[in-house]
C-alpha cells in the first residue's frame, strides 16, 4: 500500500467513524425518550382507567370534594374543589365503596401524584407525575354547574349533618374529567411534551330512563 | 490492505449505518402510533358510555361523526387543530329490532383521509362495539 492509498483510506475511515459518532448523541436521545414515552402513556392510561371505572359505575351522590373519615372536607366548610372527587361506586352484589381521586403535590419539585382516598385510613397513589386533575360537572340539559350552585345549598339531610350535600350534586349527570401527566424528572422533559386528555363520563347510575 | 479492500470495507460499514437510522424510525413511529390509540381508545370508551347514558329513543339508530382536537375536546367552531375524527353508528340487532341496539365507536387520526372503513381501522385507530338492551318497564 502506498502513501497516497493510505491517505485515502484513513480519510474514508474517519469520514465514516465521524458519521458514526455524530449519529450517536440523537440516537442517545431516541433510546432515553422511547421507554418514557411509553411509561408516560401507560401512566394516563391506569389513571383514566380508574377513573373511568369508578365515574361510570358511581351512585348519586358525587361529591365535589374530599369526604370520609379523615380531612372530611365538610368539616372545614369546604363543600367543592376543582380537583377533588368522591364517588361512591358498586352494586348491591359485589358491596359499595367510596373513592375520593385527587393529587397530592409536591411543592418542592412541582410534581403530583393521583392519589385514591378510600373514604377511611387509606391515602394510595394510583400514577406518579400527574400535573393536573380537573372536573366539571352538568346536568341532564347538559349546562355546566358552577361551583357555586354546588356548595350553597340547601342541604341534605339538614344544616348540620356532618355528612350532609348540596342537593344540587344530585343533578349531575355527566361529569367531564381533564388531566395531565408529564415525563419522569430529568432532562428527558425538554424532548417530550406533558400530555393532557379531557374526556367525559356520564355515570349509568345517574342516567337511568 | 488495498485502497480497494478498504473501498469494500467501508461500503459494507456505510449501508449498516445508513440502514440503523430508518429501523429506530420505524420503532419511534410504532410508539407514536402505540400513544395515538391509547387516546383513541379512550375517546371510543367515552362515546360508548354517552352513548349507553342517553335516553333509550335518543341511542339510535343514528349515524354521525366529530372532529376532537389533541386534548380530546369535541371541536366545534374553535380554531383548535383537529386531531382525530370520531365516527359512530347504532343500529338494531337483527335478532331483537326495537330492543337492541349495536352501538358502534370508531375513533381515527384526523390524518387519515375519508372514506373510513369501519371494517378495517388504521393505524393509530380505535374501533369498539357494545351492545345496548332495553330494559324492561
Amino acid at each position: 500500500m502506498t502513501l497516497g492509498e493510505l491517505l485515502i483510506a484513513s480519510a474514508i475511515t474517519l469520514t465514516l467513524m465521524g458519521t458514526v459518532v455524530g449519529m450517536t448523541v440523537p440516537l442517545q436521545r431516541l433510546f432515553d425518550t422511547q421507554p418514557e414515552y411509553g411509561d408516560m402513556y401507560q401512566r394516563l392510561r391506569s389513571a383514566v382507567d380508574a377513573l373511568t371505572g369508578d365515574l361510570a359505575g358511581a351512585a348519586s351522590p358525587v361529591l365535589p370534594y374530599r369526604s370520609g373519615v379523615r380531612r372530611h372536607d365538610p368539616d372545614d366548610g369546604v363543600f367543592y374543589r376543582p380537583d377533588v372527587i368522591t364517588v361512591v361506586a358498586g352494586s348491591p352484589d359485589a358491596g359499595w365503596a367510596s373513592h375520593t381521586y385527587y393529587v397530592r403535590h409536591d411543592p418542592a419539585t412541582g410534581d403530583g401524584q393521583l392519589m385514591r382516598y378510600d373514604g377511611n385510613e387509606s391515602d394510595l397513589p394510583l400514577a406518579d407525575h400527574v400535573t393536573r386533575l380537573e372536573f366539571a360537572y352538568f346536568a341532564a340539559d347538559a349546562s355546566l354547574l358552577a361551583p357555586e350552585r354546588l356548595s350553597d345549598g340547601p342541604w341534605f339531610p339538614d344544616n348540620e349533618d356532618r355528612n350532609r350535600f348540596d342537593m344540587d350534586v344530585l343533578r349531575i349527570r355527566r361529569i367531564r374529567v381533564a388531566i395531565r401527566v408529564r415525563p419522569s424528572p430529568g432532562a428527558l422533559r425538554r424532548f417530550l411534551p406533558d400530555r393532557e386528555i379531557v374526556f367525559d363520563v356520564s355515570p349509568r347510575n345517574l342516567n337511568r330512563e | 490492505m488495498h485502497l480497494v479492500e478498504v473501498l469494500i470495507a467501508s461500503s459494507v460499514l456505510a449501508a449498516v449505518c445508513a440502514s440503523l437510522p430508518a429501523a429506530f424510525a420505524a420503532a419511534a413511529g410504532a410508539s407514536a402510533a402505540a400513544g395515538q390509540t391509547t387516546v383513541a381508545v379512550i375517546l371510543a370508551a367515552q362515546k360508548i358510555e354517552e352513548l349507553r347514558a342517553a335516553p333509550f329513543a335518543m341511542a339510535g339508530p343514528l349515524e354521525s361523526s366529530e372532529l376532537i382536537d389533541v386534548a380530546g375536546r369535541v371541536i366545534d367552531g374553535s380554531p383548535a387543530p383537529p386531531v382525530f375524527r370520531r365516527l359512530w353508528r347504532t343500529e338494531w340487532l337483527a335478532a331483537a329490532p326495537d330492543q337492541t341496539l349495536i352501538i358502534t365507536v370508531f375513533v381515527v387520526p384526523y390524518t387519515v383521509r375519508p372514506p373510513v372503513l369501519l371494517e378495517t381501522p388504521p393505524r393509530g385507530a380505535a374501533r369498539l362495539v357494545t351492545l345496548r338492551t332495553r330494559k324492561a318497564a
